[in-house]
């Protein structure tokens, strides 16, 4: 007659440990909310895209971002590398030593520099020779590239501010030549209104930069449409990296989705080329 | 669960297999099920499957294009027309792979974002792959530098590494995804073991549950049962059915044994009513035969005491017959002696006329002396009389004396002396008296004495007569006694011996009344080992105790 209460006890056991064991299932899997994440690298995200980003995402997810570094690409992949911070972010394709470390990467969106004339200017095209003679001084004229008699005057950030504009352009059309003599602005806004005012005038900016009175240049015969940023057949496309150490997991995780979620992308979508 | 208490013990037995047999089972069927879910490849991890998969492809899709630009940069010039044939069918393999590739992995139910970041990737490819087809090869065909330069350093280069990082982004979501399914995999599999353990448990806790409602079926009736033998061994005969109600054997049985308990009862209470009943007889039984005992011992007694008397009976007879031989001969002596006593009283009566008349003399003297002696006192009251006139008229002259005075003092002393000549006087008066009384009743005594004397020997005369005249009848009854006794004689003779015959038949009823008397004590005895024995009896069934019939009630268990 001694079976039935062992027999009881043990599917109290059951019980017990199978709620407790539910316990810790849910526990595993709630967000660590006092997690705090850090961020380093371009300034484009850092000042463009996570202004935006971040209060949508702490709201929705709880995880909150403390320090934001702006030490530009390059410190910032190595700070991640480094597991200094969580993330960083690269508006740039990752070199071949840089992917030799086996960093974990997603697109996120896609940047492109438009080379922005006047309205009334009546060159369409450029090819990347001509963008780069202009840019370093050699072409003054617009009759020099097909265009009307007109001085060129081209606009740029400051040289020595070492903005991402500045040297992507330098990297990418100018393949590395300095600047010639240029009219420098604070802010490329600024070259834009210049643009804008000016049918002379010339300035790489950003693809959100698009305003009135200015319209940006066909390059190398491709348009600066999102379908040719993505694919990166326009030359001054780039792509907008977040990077980590290794395969992110929580926060991180919840960052990565948020980002490429509709949210996140209709807030890259405002300055940037989202993913789709 | 009435059903199964009606269950017989072995389809009971039955149960309990079948119960374990099952849970046994229902544990396996779920253990194996849950292996088969688990399991590597199982369904829990086709999602895992299917992004691992889709990453392979993926994956090669940059090898394919790293393939492709080979080709490309190894595609000779237009005049090697095989050559050019061989690299553009080797073009056309890879781009045909990569595409079947993509088809493969847009079938694939991928996360949004990697389809969406594939769909980029497919449209660098196929910006791509018709650049290369409609620029790229005819520029090498036609032996044009711009051809090469192009996916070197321009717009078919960015696209290729651009193709790259998107493919690379679909990898690592992939991966993330592949981590998450794992993650979800895992707690599923955690959830599947609990989920089996509960159902385990609850299949387990139904078969105990099984086995002890069996088990009970059992051994309930088997307490009630022993609790009821027990009793029964303690000498109580419980009032109390056990009364399963149920139509095993444990059930047939507790009804076998219900009747057995009435049975049981009526035996024992009709058995101790008996040896009540029994006992009291025994005691009447032993009381009567005690009381027979003492009467036989009373009658043994009274013959003993009949026959002592009649042995002494016999012996005063004998004695009595001896005595009245004595009194035939003393009666014989007794006549002549009557005779010789009728003589002498005559003579006797002579000598008493003779002494009757000297004493009648004396008697006169003495009554002269005595009327002497009256007057004697006669006289000496007189004198008596003056002595005390003569103390009276001392007195007086005494107080005429004392009325005188002094000269009347001589007469006083006269007085005085007058009065104690008084006192002498009638002191010697009283004296007088006192003797003459004295004399006077000497006198009587002596009259009365002769008196006496007198009639006395008037009396004496007159029994001598008397005598004379009774032992002439002594005389005449002593010859009728002799007679007589000489007759009473040969009676008692007689007497003595049917006497004797008596005491003979006493004796021979005292000893068979004696015989009767132990005879009788036997019985006793035996009386008061019959009394032990229903004693015995009696302690043996007081053992049992029978319960009063219980009222109907719930009295059956369970």
């Amino acid at each position: 007659m001694n079976s039935p209460v062992p027999g009881a006890i043990r599917v109290g056991l059951l019980l017990s440990a199978l709620s407790l064991a539910c316990k810790g299932d849910e526990g595993s899997k709630a967000p660590a909310e006092s997690e705090v994440l850090t961020y380093d690298g371009s300034t484009v995200v850092s000042s463009l895209i996570l202004p935006g980003a971040l209060p949508a995402f702490e709201k929705k997810t709880g995880v909150r971002f403390g320090k934001i570094g702006t030490s530009g690409a390059g410190k910032g992949l190595k700070a991640a590398l480094a597991g200094e911070v969580n993330v960083a972010g690269v508006t740039r394709s990752l070199t071949a030593d840089e992917l030799a470390k086996k960093p974990y990467f997603q697109i996120i969106g896609y940047d492109a520099l438009g080379i922005w004339v006047n309205e009334a200017n009546p060159v369409r095209g450029l090819t990347k020779a001509q963008v780069k003679s202009i840019f370093t001084g050699q072409a003054k004229n617009w009759k020099a590239v097909g265009g009307k008699n007109l001085p060129v005057v081209a606009c740029t950030e400051k040289l020595d501010s070492a903005k991402a504009t500045l040297e992507t352009v330098k990297a990418v059309a100018l393949d590395g030549a300095p600047y010639g003599p240029v009219r420098q602005m604070d802010q490329f806004e600024d070259c834009l209104k210049l643009v804008a005012a000016d049918p002379g005038a010339i300035a790489a900016a950003t693809f959100a930069a698009q305003q009135a009175g200015v319209r940006p240049l066909v390059v190398d015969g491709i348009a600066l449409a999102p379908e040719n940023v993505r694919s990166g057949a326009y030359l001054l496309s780039r792509p907008i990296l977040l990077v980590t150490r290794s395969v992110p997991s929580g926060g991180l995780k919840q960052f990565f989705e948020f980002m490429l979620s509709p949210d996140g992308q209709a807030i890259l979508g405002q300055k940037f080329i989202a993913i789709r | 669960m009435r059903w199964i208490r009606d269950l017989p013990v072995r389809a009971k037995v039955g149960l309990v297999v079948g119960a374990m047999a099952l849970a046994l089972a229902g544990e396996i069927a779920l253990s194996l099920s849950a292996i088969e879910r688990l399991r590597v490849g199982g369904p829990a991890y086709r999602g895992i499957r299917e992004y691992r998969d889709a990453i392979e492809t993926i994956t090669s899709l940059e090898s394919d294009l790293n393939a492709y630009q080979a080709a490309l940069f190894a595609l000779p010039s237009h005049l090697e027309r095989d050559a050019l044939r061989q690299g553009n069918a080797r073009r056309a393999e890879i781009e045909a792979r990569v595409d079947g590739a993509f088809q493969a992995v847009s079938s694939l139910a991928l996360a949004e974002e990697i389809r969406v970041g594939l769909e980029s990737a497919h449209r660098t490819w196929t910006e791509f792959r018709d650049t290369c087809r409609a620029r790229v090869v005819p520029a090498i065909e036609r032996g044009d530098p711009g051809g090469i330069r192009d996916l070197t350093s321009g717009p078919q280069a960015r696209r290729s590494q651009r193709f790259i990082e998107q493919v690379a982004t679909a990898v690592n979501q992939a991966r993330l995804e592949v981590e998450a399914l794992e993650v979800a995999a895992a707690r599923d599999a955690r959830r599947s073991v609990w989920t089996m353990a509960a159902a385990v448990a609850a299949i387990v806790a139904a078969a105990l549950a099984v086995v002890f409602v069996v088990v009970r079926s059992i051994t309930r009736p088997l307490r009630s049962l022993t609790a009821s033998a027990n009793r029964i061994a303690g000498g109580t005969i419980p009032a109390q059915r056990i009364a399963l109600g149920t139509s095993d054997e444990l059930g047939r049985l507790a009804d076998v044994f219900d009747e057995m308990l009435g049975t049981v009862r009526t035996i024992v209470a009709g058995a101790q009513r008996a040896a009540a009943r029994l006992d009291e007889s025994s005691r009447e039984l032993l009381a009567a035969n005690r009381q027979m005992s003492e009467g036989a011992k009373e009658q043994a007694t009274q013959l003993q005491a009949v026959s002592n008397e009649t042995a002494h009976m016999a012996a005063a007879l004998h004695e009595l017959s001896s005595t009245a031989d004595a009194v035939s001969r003393t009666a014989s002596n007794n006549a002549a002696a009557a005779e010789d006593g009728a003589l002498a009283v005559s003579e006797t009566t002579a000598g008493l006329d003779a002494i009757r008349t000297a004493t009648d003399e004396v008697r006169r003297a003495l009554v002269s002396v005595m009327e002497a002696s009256v007057r004697i006192r006669a006289i000496v009251q007189t004198l008596q009389d003056i002595a005390d006139e003569t103390h009276v008229l001392s007195i007086n002259a005494s107080i005429e004396a004392a009325r005188a005075g002094e000269s009347g003092h001589g007469f006083a002393v006269v007085a005085s002396e007058v009065r104690s000549l008084a006192k002498r006087a009638a002191d010697s008066s009283k004296e007088i008296t006192q003797t003459a009384a004295g004399i006077f009743e000497n006198m009587r005594a002596a009259e009365s004495a002769v008196g006496r004397n007198i009639t006395a020997v008037a009396k004496g005369a007159e029994s001598s007569l008397v005598l004379g005249r009774s032992f002439e009848a002594i005389h005449e009854s002593a010859k009728a006694t002799h007679a007589s006794v000489h007759e009473m004689t040969g009676v008692l003779r007689e007497q003595v011996g049917a006497t004797q015959r008596t005491v003979n038949v006493v004796g021979a009823v005292s000893r068979v009344s004696e015989e009767s008397l132990a005879a009788t004590e036997q019985i006793v005895e035996l009386g008061s080992r019959l009394q032990e024995v229903m004693h015995d009896l009696e302690n043996l069934l007081g053992r049992f105790a029978v319960e009063e019939d219980a009222p109907p009630g719930p009295g059956s268990p369970g």
